[in-house]
């Protein structure tokens, strides 16, 4: 029977925009249920794993690097810390200190640009950052700036900033003089007070009022900030080191997407990302980022996915305080890289990209020749995750116009900051209210 | 200052911008640099920015013959109608239109396009041969450019 009110719905975004990678949603609503959500990951598989295989160790980070043009440094510096553990290289401290500082140009550079270009323009009613841009064009500019200066620092220590080169086993194959790292002090010393702006500019959005029960993940280190170390931690209480993650958590294909989906063994999907590494890392943000997330009347802990953009921007002074700190106290290593002998059996290991865990596990002979490779990226552990947010969000979903409807899904979407390129193993948007 | 800036992956008919370029450097025009930008994405804002003229070379693909050489002002390229759809796919076109709105364009720009088969239809080893032939024509239009850009200077 005809109804002015349609019982059944069907949203389809068939490209989604402002993600990394090509993804599609969607959404079957019948009688005001939903009754199949799916989140689609169609970008081609890459078979990154399978063409590692054969490969020589030594070559494995510049060929993981090229998975993404966003954060090459999470691939390389996973790569290198899983073989570095089975090899039994201990690193300099020195080059230790280099590689966070490396880390921090990649955060500042990949958040930066998340929230100015791809997020921003959903809580401002823009249709892109050219719309922003015209709007609100100090803001972009600012943008622009903060990105600008962790580029410098990943052209600095990689070599260039798209798919740097020069992180290899044991180092770095060239490691900058002093002088080198402070001439880029200047500048990071500049944006720090645009990111700082950043915080209560993004804090300000009109971000709504959500409270899931979500169990976030993320690494947590003794006395650090999380990056290249620690353990694995969980807002609900696991806690097991890295080589144990296989045992924690598990993949499982689903037909709808070419990345595997991820849950914590016996219970179900988790959250990683700037807003876990927030919620479970505060006491390592240092009272100069968490008094900014107050002034700002953002409260952490949080269990709203939207406040995942705040958190993003307080890493983002996190990342530029430790990268003057990092920068203030370097003297360089003895060598750029130590030396290394092959050793055969499995490595593994975490860091943490810009958004979330990336975990990385090699299997070599006695000549260092890789015969299994398994990497498992952030977005796709959060995949499961995304949809259990968007069946939270369907009821809000139903009585909005195709055209809002829509914009909330692609919002919530974009609050994880999918990269589906690396995923793949993302997002047209597919609603079907019957 | 005239910046030159060759575009493109090293892959097939899309290395068209890219071989142009690094050909141009290789001995630059009087009065312009040469900058072989592989896919610079976000990163070509920072190159529009600071000079007088650009002239952005890239693989097009319009349906015309293999090889066409297209001369585009800067100004022509759409105005509207662009959806970014992921910063992967920030193309010149979006980073022209955001560099716009940013008011970072230089006063004078154009774009050389080489029309270039679709990436299936080539090898990504080398270019197709008749795409191949036109690097030799768009470094003389280049040239040619330079000379016309730096006498109205």
């Amino acid at each position: 029977m005809p109804s002015s009110k349609a019982k059944t719905r069907t949203i389809h975004v068939g490209a989604l925009t402002r993600v990394e990678g090509e993804g599609a949603l969607h959404l079957i609503v019948e009688d005001g249920k939903l009754v199949d959500l799916r989140f689609e990951i169609f970008e081609p598989p890459r078979f990154f794993e399978a063409l590692l295989r054969g490969r020589h160790a030594s070559e494995a980070a510049d060929i993981t690097a090229r998975i993404c043009g966003i954060c090459p440094v999470a691939y390389q510096m996973s790569t290198l810390h899983a073989i570095e553990r089975l090899f039994r290289v201990e690193i300099d401290p020195a080059v230790r200190a280099l590689r966070r500082l490396y880390y921090c140009g990649e955060w500042i550079e990949s958040h930066a640009l998340h929230i100015h270009m791809l997020a921003a323009p959903d809580f401002l009613g823009c249709e892109s950052v050219v719309t922003l841009a015209e709007k609100q064009r100090p803001a972009v500019e600012r943008g622009l700036r903060i990105k600008k200066a962790g580029n410098n620092i990943l052209t600095l220590l990689g070599g260039r900033s798209v798919h740097p080169v020069a992180a290899c086993i044991g180092g770095f194959t060239r490691v900058p003089r002093p002088a080198e790292l402070t001439a880029l002090r200047d500048e990071l010393a500049r944006v720090r007070e645009d990111a700082v702006a950043c915080v209560s500019w993004v804090a300000g959005f009109d971000l709504p009022d959500r409270h899931l029960d979500i169990e976030f993940v993320s690494l947590r280190h003794p006395d650090e900030y999380p990056m290249n170390d620690g353990r694995v931690a969980s807002s609900k209480g696991l806690d097991c080191a890295q080589e144990e993650f296989e045992d924690y958590f598990e993949e499982h294909q689903v037909p709808h997407s070419n990345a595997l989906h991820a849950k914590v063994k016996g219970r179900g999907p988790y959250f990683l990302g700037p807003l876990a590494r927030v919620n479970l890392n505060l006491d390592r943000l240092g009272a100069g980022v968490t008094n900014l997330a107050r002034d700002a009347g953002i409260r952490f802990p949080s269990a709203n996915p939207y406040h995942s953009i705040v958190a993003r921007a307080l890493e983002i002074v996190y990342a530029i305080d430790e990268a003057l700190r990092l920068i203030d106290s370097y003297a360089p290593p003895a060598a750029p890289a130590v030396s290394y002998t092959p050793r055969p059996g499995t490595g593994r290991a975490i860091t943490e990209a810009p958004r979330g865990m990336l975990y990385h596990a090699y299997e070599t002979d006695d000549r260092g020749l890789i015969h299994a490779a398994r990497i498992i990226p952030p977005t796709s552990q959060n995949q499961a995750q995304i949809e259990a947010d968007l069946r939270e969000l369907a009821p809000a979903i139903l009585g909005r116009s195709q055209a809002e409807a829509t914009h909330l899904c692609e919002t919530v979407i974009r609050n994880y900051d999918p990269c589906i390129s690396c995923a793949t193993h993302f997002l047209k948007l597919d609603i079907v209210h019957r | 200052m005239i910046r030159v800036i060759g575009i493109g992956s090293p892959f097939g008919d899309d290395a068209a911008g890219l071989v142009v370029a690094q050909t141009l450097a290789a001995a630059p025009p009087p009065g312009a640099e040469v900058v072989v930008a592989d896919r610079p994405g976000a990163d070509l804002l920072e190159l529009l920015d600071g000079v007088e003229a650009v002239i952005l070379i890239d693989a097009v693909q319009s349906g015309a013959p293999l090889g066409t050489l297209h001369d585009l002002d800067l100004e022509a390229l759409p105005q509207e109608g662009f959806a970014l759809v992921s910063s992967h796919a920030l193309g010149v076109a979006e980073a022209v239109q955001l560099a716009r709105a940013l008011g970072r364009t230089p006063a004078r720009g154009r774009l050389l396009g080489i029309e270039a088969a679709p990436a299936r239809a080539a090898s990504v080893e080398e270019m197709t041969p008749t795409t191949g032939a036109a690097v030799e024509r768009a470094v003389r239009r280049v040239h040619e450019w330079v000379e016309r850009l730096t006498s109205v200077t």
